[in-house]
Order: C-alpha cells, then structure tokens, then sequence
C-alpha cells in the first residue's frame, strides 16, 4: 500500500460492510475502500448482511446500494439495520457514480490517505464492466 | 456449455491487467508483485474469512460467491494467478466446472478446489487441480497455495 498513515484523533469507523449486487462493482469499491484502510467485508445480498451482523463479526457501517433486485429494497435493509442493530451507520447508494462518490467521502474520513480520486474510481469500474461486456457473451 | 472467453486471454497471459490504477498490476517479471488470487466461495462468513486471512497473508485478493462472479471476474481482465473455489455452489456452474473452464480458458491459471467432507485424506488430487478436505486449517490452505504458485 502506497498510502500514507494520517494522524487522526477521534476514534474512526473500521469496518465497512458493502452491499453491491456486481461483482465487478462490489470488488472496486472494496479494493479502494481498503486502500484508504478500512477493513471490509463484500456482501452481494441483504441475506449476506444479516448473516454478518448476525455473526460475532463488528461491523461500523453497511455501504449499500439502495436498487436492489431482491427481496429487500436498500431503505428496508436500511430501516432493518438501523431498527435491530445499534451504532451501525447505513450508506445508501444510487448507481455506480454515486456508489463512488460516496466512497471516496467515506475515505476522506478513513486512517490512510485515499489511493485516487473517486473518478478514477468510477472510470476503473466502467472499464471493468466494458471488458466484462465485449468478452464474456451473455 | 460455459461461455467461452473472448478478447481476454491475450491480455491475461502477458501478466497485465487493468491496470488503471497503476497500484496493484505490475509486469511479472519481478517477484515483489502481489499475486491475485481469485476465492469463489457461497458462504459469506467462509468467504471472509479465508479472503481476510490470504490479504494478511500479503495477497491480493479478489472475491466471488458462486462461479458467475468468477467468470466475470476473468472477463473484466483481471491478473489473476490461482483460483481457489469451494467445488459445491449454487448456481448452473460447479466448482469443478470452474476449474474445467479455467483450465481450458487459461491454462496458466492454477486451481486449489476445497470439497466438503469431514473425514479423510486433507487433500486429493482431481482432474483439474489439487483438492482441499474441509475443514482445512488456514496455514494448510497457504502452503497449497504457495505450492501451486512457485509450481
């Protein structure tokens, strides 16, 4: 990791739970949220939340897209979370260049200095995707 | 029949990805690379936990919950190097139907496959790569995994 360490003084939110149906996506994000130093954990459905939560595992703040296909939407997983388990944060996103944004504010606030912009961010996932597009044949 | 790659492979077997970031894709000539390692596993607390400990371990380490993932993972150009997979998944593909894919796909990829059974030898080889006996102990998982990469 070529980030360097900050200083900071209050006690920050270590663990980052996403919630990102594509794997492509999912794996983006989370690579760049660690590269700001969190740890986090890659969920693809609200089931793989819960099971988390649910577990001895602590986690700080659920980042989540809030179009999701399944049962739950993201503002009932969010109402959820926030209902069942105390002192976890609940980040709804809204497609991709938000889901960016939003991680790249997340890493502003993160141990390590951001590794890139989140427009890089968002440029890698588009890339990514398009790559996935043109050589794996629905 | 599983979807063929196209386009992807040229790009895979000269060792570069991505590459957008610049951070984690590097030439392979030198041995200082992080080595990507792709884990396919349904069971999220498996998943996490076998992925936590590989990154502790100095690995990149990319994650997939069935073998759709993993297939998309390959197509978007990723540098990866080992496959490791639980060979019982959800899903119209199978662990091992991944390994067969990657193996026709991308030769140089090595697979450690991992199947459920509580007794017995703690590793096996099968068709397409070498085969972990759950539970295996982490360490056990790294040496394969060293193993297979200096093979």
């Amino acid at each position: 990791m070529s980030a360097k360490p900050k200083q900071k003084s209050r006690s920050l939110p270590s663990t980052v739970m996403i919630l990102e149906p594509d794997v492509l996506v999912r794996a983006s994000l989370a690579e760049y949220l660690r590269g700001c130093g969190f740890k986090v954990i890659e969920g693809q459905s609200s089931e793989e939340v819960f099971r988390v939560l649910d577990s001895d595992i602590k986690v700080d703040i659920v980042f989540a897209e809030a179009r999701l296909a399944g049962d739950l939407t993201g503002l009932e997983l969010a109402k959820r979370v926030r209902a069942q388990y105390s002192g976890i944060d609940v980040i709804l996103t809204s497609g991709i260049a938000n889901a960016a944004d939003r991680a790249g504010d997340l890493c502003e606030e993160g141990p390590l200095e951001k590794p890139f912009h989140p427009q890089e961010l968002l440029k890698r996932i588009h890339i990514l995707k398009e790559r996935r597009r043109t050589s794996l044949p629905s | 029949m599983f979807p063929a790659l196209r386009l992807v492979s040229d790009n895979h077997s000269s060792g570069h990805g991505p590459g957008e970031s610049g951070r984690h894709v590097k030439p392979t000539n030198g041995h200082k690379r992080k080595a990507t390692l792709l884990v396919v596993e349904d069971e999220i607390l498996i998943r996490l936990a076998t992925c936590d400990y590989l990154r502790e371990q100095g690995f990149r380490v990319l994650e997939a919950s069935n073998a759709s993932e993993a297939l998309s993972v390959f197509a978007a150009g990723e540098p990866i190097e080992l496959v490791f997979s639980d060979v019982n998944m959800p899903g119209r593909m199978s662990g091992t139907g991944l390994a067969q894919w990657i193996h026709q796909q991308f030769p140089d990829v090595k697979v450690l496959l991992a199947a459920g059974e509580s007794s017995g030898p703690e590793h096996a080889s099968g068709e397409f790569g070498m085969v972990l006996i759950k539970p295996y102990a982490h360490e056990t998982l790294l040496a394969h995994i060293k193993n297979l990469l200096m093979a």
